[in-house]
């Protein structure tokens, strides 16, 4: 319910132009939109973005690219918009979310990210760990450490014992 | 070529393909080009000689070995004649070309017709960046015995493996998204005259790793360990590993919708980090159409394609008759998906079926 005030909230006149050619990125087989080229596509990118992670007929992988692209932007907005996909029911775009949580919004985003560890999913408690280690701060740390102590789940211990070695 | 035989033998309740087979006359063989001590800090692997036969069709030498975190490439390649025909220090303008590889760096001839396979000493000479451990070891795989008359039709034989995704080897053949995605992936390597023949197996090891590859920091550590796993019964086949996602969750970083190893890969060379491709199958049953685009560009990039032109606009492929630029977005090779049934150029085609896993 939340989605759709934000987009009204975020640039709508410029919903639907960027389309096109956000999509020519989205669509790049080896990697995703850079910074650079977003910003090179000028203003309305975090609106049309999160109308692109929004819209159930977009291929799924695209949508989580949108979304992971929204990490360039790091407004109140998006947050909020970013904090509504991480407590949604898509497992992919979920931890879509929490990555781009912990990279557009830092140690800001540490406390709505820290449930994300004991998640049962174990994809999003992965994801999550690997985003808190390439973040590498010391708050990130102490929350790996923490799980280290209660995680179960074979490939997640190895990527905290990386993450903390 | 022998006739194909898409033969099904019904064993404990799997269907299981079996691998087509090349004509007695085209044979593939690997020859040993012995171990190569470098610097730690980096170096040449000095010219190493590899001896094309008469009716050479075409040739992987490479060298490997040397670990995740180095970097290799071909510097400097020589013809029979004995004129340098690739330096590293002019590569954007030369016929032919050579990435730099972690761990192993295979190198395919031909890549162009503007640079046929000739009989003769060939020269390679790797340069591997520090980290390299010491060592390298070299090989190479050469096809012969048709020399350039292979036609304008090939088999290649393809390996699909199936790793934590909806989906195993027992269903594939009659899920309909999964045809969805072979279709067009067949349909857009047709347009080279290659006939694909799948092989389906069940992903035997770590699913926990290997659902989701992880390339966050650019540690392919994951990727080319599952790609180490390739193997293959006939080993003139290409394995393209099916998972989740191919994830890279640094800063910025996103799903990758499918990378090979190389270009080019490794063909027909089992068990090494450039042994195949991986590709992401989230959208398979929601966009099976993009997962078969996906499979016909990562394995054109295995053997041995690379982009029309780079996403940047710059760096172009070593082919005539690949539009430059946006004019190629109906191309298998265009950076980006393209729309509709993408096709592959005649240039392209007489790469792809001269390749070794092709017959």
């Amino acid at each position: 319910m939340l989605a759709p005030l934000i987009l009204m909230l975020a640039n709508p006149a410029a919903a639907g132009e960027l389309r096109q050619p956000l999509l020519q990125l989205l669509n790049a087989y080896e990697s995703g939109a850079t910074q650079a080229e977003l910003r090179a596509l000028g203003d309305g990118v975090p609106a049309e973005l999160m109308e692109i992670a929004a819209d159930s007929a977009i291929p799924h992988s695209r949508r989580g690219r949108a979304v992971s692209a929204l990490a360039s932007y790091p407004t109140p907005v998006v947050r909020r918009f970013l904090e509504g996909q991480l407590s949604a029911k898509d497992l992919f775009l979920r931890r879509k979310a929490s990555v781009a949580l912990i990279h557009g919004f830092q140690d800001a985003a540490l406390p709505t990210v820290q449930p994300a560890l004991d998640d049962p999913d174990v994809q999003l408690r992965l994801a999550t760990v690997r985003a808190l280690h390439s973040l590498g701060s010391d708050k990130a740390l102490a929350l790996l450490d923490a799980r280290r102590q209660v995680e179960t789940d074979p490939t997640v211990k190895s990527a905290l014992t990386e993450a903390l070695r | 070529m022998r006739p194909i035989a898409l033969s099904l033998l019904f064993s404990f309740g799997l269907i299981i393909a079996a691998a087509c087979e090349p004509s007695a006359d085209d044979e593939v063989e690997v020859i040993d080009l012995g171990s190569v001590s470098l610097s730690d800090t980096g170096g040449y692997s000095g010219a190493l000689a590899v001896e094309m036969p008469a009716l050479t069709t075409s040739a992987i030498p490479y060298c490997g070995g040397y670990g995740d975190n180095a970097l290799g490439a071909v510097w400097t390649l020589t013809d029979p004649s004995g004129s340098v025909v690739y330096n590293g220090e002019d590569a954007d303008t030369s016929r032919w070309r050579s990435e730099f590889l972690d761990d192993m760096a295979p190198a395919l001839l031909p890549v162009s017709p503007k640079l046929p396979m000739a009989e003769g000493t060939w020269s390679f000479d790797w340069f591997i960046g520090a980290g390299n451990g010491g060592s390298i070891d070299c090989k190479a795989v050469i096809r012969s015995g048709m020399g350039d008359d292979v036609g304008s039709e090939a088999t290649i034989n393809v390996e699909i493996v199936f790793v934590g995704v909806d989906l195993d080897a027992s269903s594939a053949p009659e899920d309909p998204d999964w045809q969805a995605v072979m279709d067009r992936f067949e349909s857009e390597w047709g347009t080279a005259g290659i006939t694909v023949n799948p092989i389906y197996k069940d992903f035997s090891g770590d699913l926990g790793r290997f659902t989701v590859v992880d390339i966050t920091d650019d540690d392919y550590a994951e990727f080319n360990d599952l790609l180490r796993t390739a193997n293959p019964d006939d080993p003139r086949s290409m394995t393209f590993f099916v998972v989740e996602e191919v994830a890279n969750n640094s800063a910025g970083g996103s799903t990758i919708l499918g990378l090979s190893s190389g270009p080019p890969g490794a063909a027909t060379v089992q068990r090494t980090s450039k042994s195949g491709v991986i590709v992401s199958g989230i959208d398979f049953r929601g966009a099976p159409d993009d997962v078969g685009k996906i499979m016909a560009h990562e394995g054109g990039h295995f053997l041995g394609l690379f982009h029309t032109t780079e996403r940047d606009g710059g760096q172009s492929d070593p082919l005539d008759d690949t539009p430059v630029g946006e004019a190629s977005d109906n191309n298998v090779m265009w950076w980006t998906l393209t729309q509709g049934n993408a096709t592959l150029s005649a240039d392209q085609g007489w790469v792809v079926r001269r390749n070794p896993v092709s017959f």
